[in-house]
């Protein structure tokens, strides 16, 4: 059985100024032990999945659909069990480690908190508060942080080693699925590669399936098995990260991985390229397919015709006209 | 001699009273339309660097001649700054977001007195950073744009006021990968048709690739590695800039150098080569089998040619050319 999986997701946030789709209709399964790469532009509505999954959606926000952790519907369960579920069954590792710590409280605390408020054993043994701390030593230097640093406060840290202890809180509870929205985003190149490096480690070793949310594209190539583009509230693309990378099928990706130049080739030495306009407002989407004022190939067709994801070789789905269906 | 822009000579920089060394001995020559990526950590001491060209940080030691004339302070500091523009990584912290479009690109123009009609100067540097048509943005604000918007409005702003030299801090990092091109794209186009010279400040080197001339590479505060885009990026001499490399995803089959440890603290500036507590080179006693693994501890290496333009300061690549 997949770990999670997401039927025919559809989330639509309530403002001011009307309804605004941000996620239609994404169906994506992970299975035990898989890691999936969910890449796309500012605004495609990878971050909303992340909430999405554990119900961390501003209140109003209209989901229908399913979202099944372990095949159990995240959106019948009782509050009870949904806390039971946040931390145990996934967990999120957020992008900005600064605004995710509390500020005026230690690192260990934050970590042993979790511990103590969502793993039932540790909440009901005698002996929990010590084996509490023990553990929390044991996560940091999991994580290549000293356990004698848990008394530090969160500014007293540099940024990787922030989201270093952001990772050792979400594997507090030993969850199942871990999400990591953005996690290395913010961090210096090298200290990146030691945060990815240190992801990768994790989940081999726990047997961890892993949801990886970015825009940075080559970031996924080398973390994730497989790999699913979204545009625009929808994915347009998918399959294994590598076949995706390198022979992209949809214009969107195409356009996409051709954004990330390729050092020592020469196609990509002095000639940048990107994907001219910028994505459409979520609240007026054009009509037809909704990445065809951006695309290269569009034809008249593509203003009218919304295709939906679709088997374009074995193991690839792609969502557009021109991608052609094998025979 | 060619036509040089600017020109930096043995350059330091130093914070809290002579503690910490930001810059410690840097020069630099960047001639009339050549693209100069400066790349490295957080901390390296690159952003420092280019404020120093602006003269937004006073010098311990060293000069800067910008089209020949010293950035000093006080009188001449206007007249610089005109032939100096500067953007930066956050596109939306740099625009006051109470002036129009418009206000942002005049500002700079009234400080200067550009000479010629406003609107019009507005207008054309405007579509000139491929804001077209013009009038459609002139009366916005900054929140009405998306930061690829934003990035080409500075750009204008900068361009409008006909620089020498465009100094160009993480002009991309907080951009999506999409845009990022087109603002590389853009920046680049600005070269051929003005003879703008940039040095861009970035940790990404493929930035580097896609529009620099040259490639200099910092490591606390110092250029450890200078040359040519094609020989730094394809085939990199000093062991940091090949680790810096390694962990480049796009780059497959090179075997990844994760250097462990956080970016050194530049008031604690290490002994001999200041990248040794950290370089691969020692940690697997090469460099003491090879025996020169006391001189990494010991010497201070400085920069010296590879072949011709190519210079780096490691006594490894000394050892190897001896």
């Amino acid at each position: 059985m997949s770990v999670l999986e997401l039927r025919n997701l559809h989330v639509t946030y309530r403002t001011e100024g009307g309804l605004v789709p941000a996620v239609r209709g994404v169906n994506l399964v992970l299975e035990e032990g898989d890691t999936v790469g969910l890449a796309g532009e500012s605004g495609c509505g990878k971050s909303t999945i992340a909430a999405a999954v554990l119900r961390l959606l501003p209140r109003g926000t209209e989901v229908t659909g399913a979202v099944l952790l372990d095949g159990e519907d995240v959106y019948s369960m009782k509050p009870g069990r949904l806390r039971a579920v946040r931390w145990t069954g996934a967990a999120i590792v957020f992008q900005g480690a600064l605004h995710s710590l509390n500020p005026v409280r230690r690192v260990g605390q934050q970590i042993e908190e979790a511990i103590v408020l969502h793993s039932s054993q540790a909440a009901h043994s005698a002996h929990s508060a010590r084996s509490a701390r023990a553990r929390v030593g044991e996560l940091l230097e999991r994580v290549g942080i000293p356990a004698a640093n848990a008394d530090r406060y969160p500014h007293q840290m540099s940024g990787g080693q922030r989201q270093r202890v952001l990772i050792a809180l979400a594997l507090a509870c030993d969850p199942k699925v871990l999400i990591a929205d953005e996690p290395t985003t913010a961090l210096d190149v090298m200290v990146q590669a030691q945060v990815l490096a240190l992801l990768e480690e994790l989940q081999r070793e726990h047997g961890l399936s892993l949801l990886f949310i970015t825009h940075d594209l080559s970031v996924l190539t080398h973390t994730c098995q497989r790999l699913a583009v979204m545009y625009a509230g929808r994915i347009v693309e998918e399959g294994s990260s590598s076949e995706v990378f390198t022979h992209p099928q949809h214009p969107y990706s195409r356009a996409l991985t051709a954004a990330f130049p390729t050092i020592g080739d020469l196609a990509s030495r002095m000639n940048p390229r990107g994907l001219a306009g910028d994505p459409p407002d979520p609240s007026a989407l054009p009509a037809g397919c909704s990445f065809h004022p951006r695309c290269a190939v569009a034809t008249p067709e593509c203003t009218t015709v919304d295709i939906a994801l679709r088997q374009v070789a074995v193991g690839r789905r792609a969502a557009c006209v021109h991608v052609g269906v094998p025979a | 001699m060619t036509d040089t822009v600017v020109s930096l000579v043995n350059v330091r920089v130093q914070f809290g009273g002579g503690r910490v060394h930001a810059v410690d001995t840097v020069s630099l020559e960047v001639g009339r339309g050549e693209v100069v990526a400066l790349v490295g950590e957080s901390g390296c001491g690159k952003t420092t660097l280019i404020r120093s060209i602006i003269g937004l940080e006073p010098l311990a030691h060293g000069s800067i001649t910008v089209e020949g004339r010293p950035v000093g302070r006080g009188r001449g500091l206007r007249a610089l700054r005109r032939r100096v523009q500067m953007i930066f990584q956050d596109p939306s912290g740099s625009l006051n977001p109470r002036h129009s479009i418009y206000e942002a690109v005049a500002e700079g123009l009234r400080i200067h007195k550009v000479k010629g009609h406003e609107p019009t100067l507005v207008a054309e540097a405007l579509a000139a950073a491929g804001l077209r048509p013009a009038e459609r943005y002139l009366r916005r604000f900054p929140h009405e744009l998306s930061g690829g918007q934003r990035q080409r409005v500075l750009i204008a702003a900068a361009m409008a006021l006909q620089p020498a030299l465009l100094l160009a801090d993480e002009p991309v990092a907080s951009l999506d990968a999409s845009i990022r091109g087109e603002i590389l794209a853009l920046m680049r186009s600005y070269v051929d048709t003005h003879g703008v010279s940039i040095i861009a400040v970035t940790h990404d080197l493929g930035l580097a690739w896609n529009i620099a001339d040259r490639v200099a590479v910092m490591y606390l505060g110092r250029i450890v590695e200078v040359g040519p885009a094609e020989d730094v990026l394809r085939a990199p001499k000093h062991p940091y800039t090949q680790a810096l490399l390694s962990v480049v995803p796009e780059i497959e089959g090179m075997e990844q150098q994760i250097l462990t440890g956080e970016t050194p603290d530049p008031s604690r500036v290490p002994s001999g080569c200041r990248f040794h507590p950290r370089c691969p080179l020692l940690a697997s006693g090469e460099a003491d089998r090879l025996g020169f693994g006391d001189r990494c501890r010991g010497v201070d290496p400085e920069l010296e040619p590879e072949v011709g333009a190519h210079q780096v300061a490691c006594h490894a690549v000394y050892a190897a050319l001896a």
